[in-house]
């Protein structure tokens, strides 16, 4: 697969287009393609920089020529369908063939032309006659009438218009035109009128967007009880409140049975950690929280904001084992991106180390997946769990963590190298030493049973700079076989004395400090 | 489906198919135009209109094809009746085209702009609209890897064009 598949790949997963299977392969890929990192940053920048133009907007708030009042966006929207219901009557006008309109919405008739008079004026005020007509014409029969009515006095009414536009309300046909045009007039009460209108599926979207506008809390309860009745639009729109207001409603909403799927839903799908933190913390403290969300999350372990929670969870010491149940028929793939993100934010801030341990645990836990056994390759960049990181990859014959082992050095990793079986451990040493590098790191690393590796670190005598090394590691392999060719470096030096240390321990006894005792010894012994 | 579904149906959509109009020809005047042609084809078809799919994506997919299609611009007229203040374009409050929107938003919208006409219908509809790219493969009619990959091209040439912003 090449870089223009990756690349492709990482636009689609900007949009949550791509599959576990793919985002593993994609991060795979990735950890060894430069250009395709590059590549990943630049069109994640560019997305991020047409989202935050879209929210930073200041769209809500419009300056509606000829008023001094500034209106939300949605009631632009709604009263758009009113100038377009004015565009759509008047096509009788345009070079095209004049459309035969359903019975329902039928062509404007003696009205029309007075209607069409006080449009084409283009002026900003009406005087109080057309005013007085106009509200004549929102409160008629005539439906397409009343709706360009509506439309006009929203766009240029005074004040005082507010009862007929409230009577065009109530009357289906003019509902979407009356709320535009009352919010165009500075009218309308987020709560009064939006939280009610929130029930007709016509005006929600525009009722949401003024409640979102509003951003208080009893705005985003209303919000939220319509998308618990599972509407997508005020799902998205309660998304848009500020983490301030959201917080605290959804946080009390998971303790209530009705609402809590909703509340989980948003929490775990919200922008931001923070919604999901929130989550993860009341998991911890409440049994049905935590199998509501943690089934959820499972459900839908491929995706992106389920998987960060997931991926949460599991470094969460307390809720780990119920994150491993949970997830016990998702692969470890699904998880991959997420999970590596999680070791990443260990490797980065050290401020997650029992996190950190909770994900290596889990791993372990699951070391059978190849998935599992990356992401534990990944770990062993990490001092405070490479050794278990290690240790669950050698129990598994994986060999990949032999020279991080011997790298990092330490009594545990160290221990941790044990875990290869003896096959195995002899074959990954031998090849460590061959490498220059790594050749004092095996050294300290020999013990009892490696004793197969016995000549090739008698051989390391030779070597000053490893000898030291070298001496100890025959010592600890223990074999007597090694006493002959340490007798030549015994002498009054620091190094000659732990050559005669490790002679004493392995011969069980002492012939003294000078070479030419131990040979005669050693020939006495022969003969 | 019938007739007399019909004001029910331009309420409930008109909104969505102007702002899909808007974005991808930029042009508030053309993006009316859009939507009467789209209206127009909507209430001739619907009668015969059957259910095999969501009429959204039906609506949608009338839309976006008015849209994409470059030719409209050269035939568009004057129309005898202009919306004298313009109020159509207030109609979706977070185009990037808006002028209130400074000099990033212009950027933004000219790069849009730049894209060929299906690269832009599909950014828009995944983009902006939020469609999953399964259904904006049915509005445009074409296969869904066709689409991941002009997916794909629309934000490598944005990234491109937008990189001093990021």
């Amino acid at each position: 697969m090449n870089c223009d598949t990756h690349k492709e790949w990482i636009a689609l997963s900007l949009y949550g287009e791509l599959s576990g299977e793919e985002a593993a392969s994609l991060e795979a890929h990735l950890r060894g393609c430069a250009a395709c990192r590059e590549a990943r940053e630049a069109y994640a920048g560019t997305v991020a920089l047409l989202r935050r133009a879209t929210q930073k907007a200041p769209s809500r708030r419009i300056a509606w020529p000829g008023k001094a009042s500034l209106l939300g966006g949605w009631a632009a929207a709604a009263a758009a369908i009113v100038v377009a219901s004015v565009a759509f009557l008047s096509m009788r006008d345009h070079p095209r063939p004049v459309v035969s309109l359903p019975p329902s919405l039928p062509k404007a008739a003696s009205d029309g032309s007075r209607l069409d008079a006080i449009e084409a004026r283009g002026d900003r005020t009406l005087t109080v006659a057309d005013e007085d007509w106009l509200c004549t014409v929102a409160s008629g029969g005539d439906a397409a009438g009343a709706i360009r009515a509506v439309g006009l006095l929203g766009r240029r009414g005074t004040p005082r218009v507010e009862r007929p536009l409230r009577a065009a309300l109530a009357r289906p046909a003019t509902r979407a035109a009356a709320f535009g045009a009352l919010a165009a007039i500075g009218r309308l009460d987020a709560m009064r009128d939006a939280v009610p209108a929130l029930a007709d599926p016509i005006l929600r979207r525009a009722a949401s967007d003024l409640l979102v506008e509003r951003g208080t809390a009893e705005a985003f309860s209303a919000v939220f009880a319509t998308a618990v009745g599972g509407d997508r639009g005020c799902l998205a729109a309660c998304r848009a409140f500020r983490p301030e207001v959201s917080l605290p409603v959804l946080r009390a909403a998971l303790a209530d049975p009705a609402v809590r799927a909703a509340a989980v839903d948003l929490l775990m799908t919200a922008d931001g950690d923070a919604f999901r933190e929130v989550l993860v913390e009341a998991a911890r403290a409440d049994a049905s929280v935590r199998e509501a969300a943690l089934a959820r999350a499972a459900r839908e372990a491929s995706d992106a904001k389920p998987a960060r929670f997931l991926a949460l969870a599991i470094g969460d010491e307390a809720l780990s084992p119920h994150a491993a149940q949970a997830l016990c028929e998702v692969p470890v793939r699904a998880l991959r991106p997420a999970l590596a993100a999680m070791l990443r934010e260990c490797g980065d801030a050290a401020s997650r180390p029992a996190g950190c341990a909770s994900v290596v645990a889990f791993l372990a836990t699951r070391s059978s997946e190849a998935a599992a056994r990356d992401l534990l390759v990944e770990a062993l960049d990490l001092p405070e769990v490479r050794a278990a990181a290690g240790r669950a990859l050698l129990a598994k014959g994986d060999a990949r963590a032999v020279d991080a082992l011997l790298r990092g050095g330490t009594e545990a990793d160290r221990q941790a190298l044990f875990a290869l079986a003896e096959d195995a451990r002899r074959r990954e040493l031998a090849r460590s030493l061959a490498t220059p590098s790594l050749r004092a790191a095996v050294l300290r690393a020999l013990g009892p049973g490696d004793g197969a590796l016995l000549r090739q670190v008698i051989g390391f005598l030779d070597v000053e700079r490893l000898r030291r090394e070298a001496v100890a590691a025959l010592g600890r392999i223990g074999s007597r076989e090694a006493i002959p060719f340490l007798i030549p470096y015994v002498a009054r030096t620091d190094e000659g004395r732990e050559v005669h240390k490790t002679l004493v321990s392995l011969a069980c006894q002492d012939a003294g400090q000078d070479r030419c005792d131990w040979q005669a010894w050693w020939r006495s012994r022969t003969n | 489906m019938n007739g007399g579904d019909f004001p029910q149906l331009y309420s409930a959509y008109r909104p969505l198919v102007f702002s899909v109009a808007l974005r991808i020809t930029g042009d508030a005047d053309v993006a009316e135009d859009i939507v009467q042609e789209t209206f127009l084809q909507v209430h001739k078809a619907l009668a015969g209109w059957k259910p095999q799919g969501k009429i959204s994506t039906w609506i949608y997919r009338i839309a976006v094809n008015e849209a994409i299609d470059e030719r409209r611009r050269a035939r568009r007229r004057p129309r005898p009746t202009e919306v004298p203040d313009r109020a159509v374009d207030a109609a979706v409050p977070d185009l990037a085209v808006e002028p209130w929107q400074g000099q990033l938003a212009g950027r933004i919208a000219a790069a849009i702009a730049g894209l060929p006409p299906r690269e832009r219908a599909v950014f828009v509809l995944r983009h902006y609209e939020e469609m999953p790219l399964a259904e904006v493969a049915e509005v445009l009619g074409i296969a869904l890897g066709t689409v991941k990959a002009t997916l794909h091209h629309a934000v490598a040439k944005l990234a491109g064009e937008l990189k001093d912003l990021r």
